[in-house]
């Protein structure tokens, strides 16, 4: 059976800045960390893969289907951005219903999955809340909860944990882990912080100035660095007291 | 501070004043200027060693006393002989009094500025009243005491600055002076930044003296009316018919601007083309260009015997001089830039990341702007119908060119001060005024309950992380 999803070469230009060469795949319940300095183009491939960007030469399979010229509502990629990007002028209940009506559900059924969702992530309470009035870490679930109701083939996070104050970030990790576990959504999750991959990642993908430079589990990168960046910033003193991977 | 004077210095002062008191009285009377004998300076001597006596037995304010003394003395030797009667003598006398009592107070109890802007107060009350005004001694003194009541906060000097200038300067539009200065005032006295600038409120108070301007003249018309006059007028069948021209063209036009010009302002909110600062500047000309220019251009271009509008009329049986069509043609080409400015920047203030969101929530590209741009960029947009239906509503200057009849309530408003003169056409153009005003704010109130961003107040979408 062909990997859920499978990037092969993929190049896109956004004038000033560029992937290039991109490669990567993900099979079903994969949970795939992607790691790299700011600016280094894990939000622009994030936005590929979700079919935000026109993409350039390569391509870009779903399911064995090629979906690179599709447009994102085709895709059934979910993508929660960086900063959450709640609609203002719709509730909690709103924003997490928004996509279910393109899915031909009854209202009975849309309800019942948004308050099912709701009360998986423990947002349960915060049903009839306007975004603007809530929390960082908040807004961060219910953008997650709008995407995951929508059993998407792919969950594409965009630095889940930035923006989420320290109290709440054991919580959000709890969340991500039982997404993975229980769900068993195939998962692409960016972050620039190395401690936060240790914690989270099977699964790794190093990325610099627009390229993949190595992908493996952290052990690997750890032991067999394929360039000297991937040693560097996996390697960092950050690591100094990593005793053994979470995998 | 003189309540810590020491008992005996306290004597002495007290003593040394009564004395220079009784020696002045005593020349006065002998150079003869004063009758010696004279039953007010008598009266001024017995008051002044009574204010003595209750100087030195109790433990008064000092500089009070004593310059309760000496105004008393003054008066006695200057307002006594220039008063026409003892009663405005005594008037001017109890005047002075609180005057003094009320500057000793600022003085010794709230900071130095208090005094000074009294004392300036003062002054400029004297110039103004019997300086500039003659025969205005009585109101004189009627505005001192409003000064003394209003000393003690520098709000309510201000208010009554407003009151006194607008009653002097601004005549006959007092009324429409107080309310507009009052609104001033107001503002600035309410006016809260985050971090306190009496720069930005020094702006803000020149700012509205420009505001004045556009206020003053408006008031002037609203309430210089009677409302009888104003209710005869709008029973005129021929007012009648102009305001419903009015409200009709202005209401098809704005439509028509809505359909056209929003879908317009989001294609150039959201893409980047060849042209499109061509565009932007293609949208401003209607502001640019003078109204008659604009009149004369669309005549030539939709009038009789002009290629196009003889095409039109022989094809479709489209007339435009002198028709609603007409009206709403050239209201259209002025109220666009008013609507389409308003809605670009109500779509750019809509970051592109929500639609994104919606994007990969399964929303088509027409999804995303119907259930997220459009109701965010909703108030904004109707803000822009609002002013481009006041724009519409207001034109005049096309449309004399173009169809100057059915009247529309400017073109109304024209040939009334054209045939009966300004006294005459002044209840008409109230009552215009006032239907233009209501409708605005109205169209403004109904604005607050269009769908936006809810919850904190004003809240800036798409709240960084």
């Amino acid at each position: 059976m062909a990997p859920l999803l499978e990037i092969r070469r993929l190049h896109l230009d956004l004038g000033g800045f560029a992937l290039a060469e991109i490669s990567l795949s993900l099979e079903r319940g994969d949970y795939l960390v992607l790691l790299g300095p700011s600016g280094c183009g894990k939000t622009t491939l994030l936005k590929a893969v979700a079919g935000v960007y026109r993409t350039g030469a390569g391509q870009l399979f779903l399911e064995g289907e090629d979906v690179g010229g599709w447009p994102p509502q085709r895709r059934r990629v979910s993508y929660v951005s960086q900063t959450a990007d709640l609609f203002p002028h719709l509730d909690v209940r709103g924003n997490i219903a928004f996509g279910l009506r393109y899915l031909g559900l009854r209202r009975t059924e849309r309800r019942r999955r948004v308050e099912r969702m709701a009360e998986l992530l423990g947002i349960g309470s915060l049903l009839s809340r306007w975004p603007a009035t809530l929390s960082g870490g908040e807004a961060k679930r219910v953008a997650l909860a709008r995407g995951l109701v929508l059993t998407p083939r792919v969950l594409l996070l965009d630095e889940p944990l930035a923006g989420v104050d320290p109290g709440a970030r054991a919580a959000m990790f709890g969340v991500l882990r039982m997404i993975h576990e229980d769900l068993r959504t195939a998962t692409i999750h960016v972050t620039h912080d190395r401690d936060e991959a240790r914690a989270m990642g099977q699964r790794c993908a190093i990325m610099r100035s627009g390229r993949i430079e190595q992908v493996g589990s952290l052990d690997e990168l750890i032991a067999a660095p394929l360039t000297p960046f991937v040693a560097e910033f996996i390697g960092g003193a950050a690591f100094a007291f990593a005793g053994g991977s979470d995998g | 501070m003189s309540n810590r004077v020491r008992p005996l210095s306290r004597l002495l002062v007290v003593c040394g004043i009564l004395a220079a008191h009784i020696v002045g009285h005593v020349s006065l009377a002998l150079t003869g200027y004063l009758r010696g004998l004279e039953f007010f300076n008598l009266l001024l001597l017995v008051g002044n060693v009574a204010i003595g006596a209750v100087l030195l037995r109790t433990e008064r304010n000092l500089t009070l006393g004593a310059g309760t003394m000496f105004l008393v003395a003054a008066h006695g030797l200057i307002g006594h002989r220039l008063a026409p009667d003892a009663l405005t003598s005594g008037a001017i006398l109890m005047v002075n009094v609180l005057v003094l009592y009320v500057g000793l107070n600022l003085y010794t109890r709230l900071p130095l500025r208090y005094w000074l802007a009294f004392v300036a107060s003062y002054g400029a009350l004297f110039v103004i009243f019997l300086r500039l005004l003659s025969n205005a001694e009585a109101l004189f003194l009627l505005f001192l005491m409003g000064l003394s009541a209003c000393a003690r906060s520098m709000r309510l000097m201000a208010y009554f600055w407003v009151i006194t200038l607008s009653l002097t300067f601004f005549q006959p539009y007092h009324w429409e002076a107080m309310l507009a200065l009052g609104f001033i005032l107001t503002a600035a006295f309410a006016a809260r930044g985050r971090v306190a600038s009496p720069t930005a409120v020094l702006f803000l108070v020149c700012g509205l003296a420009l505001v004045f301007l556009v206020l003053l003249p408006v008031l002037v018309v609203m309430l210089g009316e009677d409302v009888r006059n104003i209710e005869r007028v709008l029973r005129d069948p021929r007012v009648r018919a102009a305001v419903a021209t009015t409200m009709k063209t202005a209401s098809i036009s704005t439509a028509v601007l809505l359909v056209g010009g929003v879908p317009l302002a989001y294609a150039v909110s959201r893409l980047r083309f060849t042209g499109k600062a061509l565009v932007l500047s293609l949208i401003d000309i209607p502001i640019v260009i003078p109204q008659s220019v604009a009149g004369i251009a669309l005549v030539r271009v939709f009038g009789r015997q002009q290629f196009i509008g003889e095409a039109l009329f022989a094809w479709f049986g489209l007339r435009f001089e002198g028709t609603l069509l007409g009206i709403c043609l050239a209201q259209v080409f002025v109220a666009m830039p008013f609507l389409v400015k308003t809605a670009i920047a109500a779509f750019d203030s809509v970051p592109e990341d929500l639609e994104i969101s919606a994007r990969t929530l399964g929303a088509s590209s027409w999804e995303a702007f119907r259930r997220v741009a459009l109701p965010l960029a909703a108030r904004g947009i109707f803000l822009g119908a609002v002013l481009a239906w006041a724009r519409a509503a207001g034109e005049f200057g096309a449309l004399l060119f173009i169809a100057p009849t059915p009247e529309t309530a400017p073109v109304a408003a024209y040939n009334r001060f054209n045939s009966v003169g300004l006294v005459e056409s002044a209840p008409l153009v109230a009552a215009l005024l006032i239907f233009t005003l209501v409708m605005f704010f109205l169209l403004q109130f109904v604005s607050r309950w269009l769908p936006g961003a809810r919850g904190a107040g004003e809240v800036s979408f798409g709240a960084a992380a």
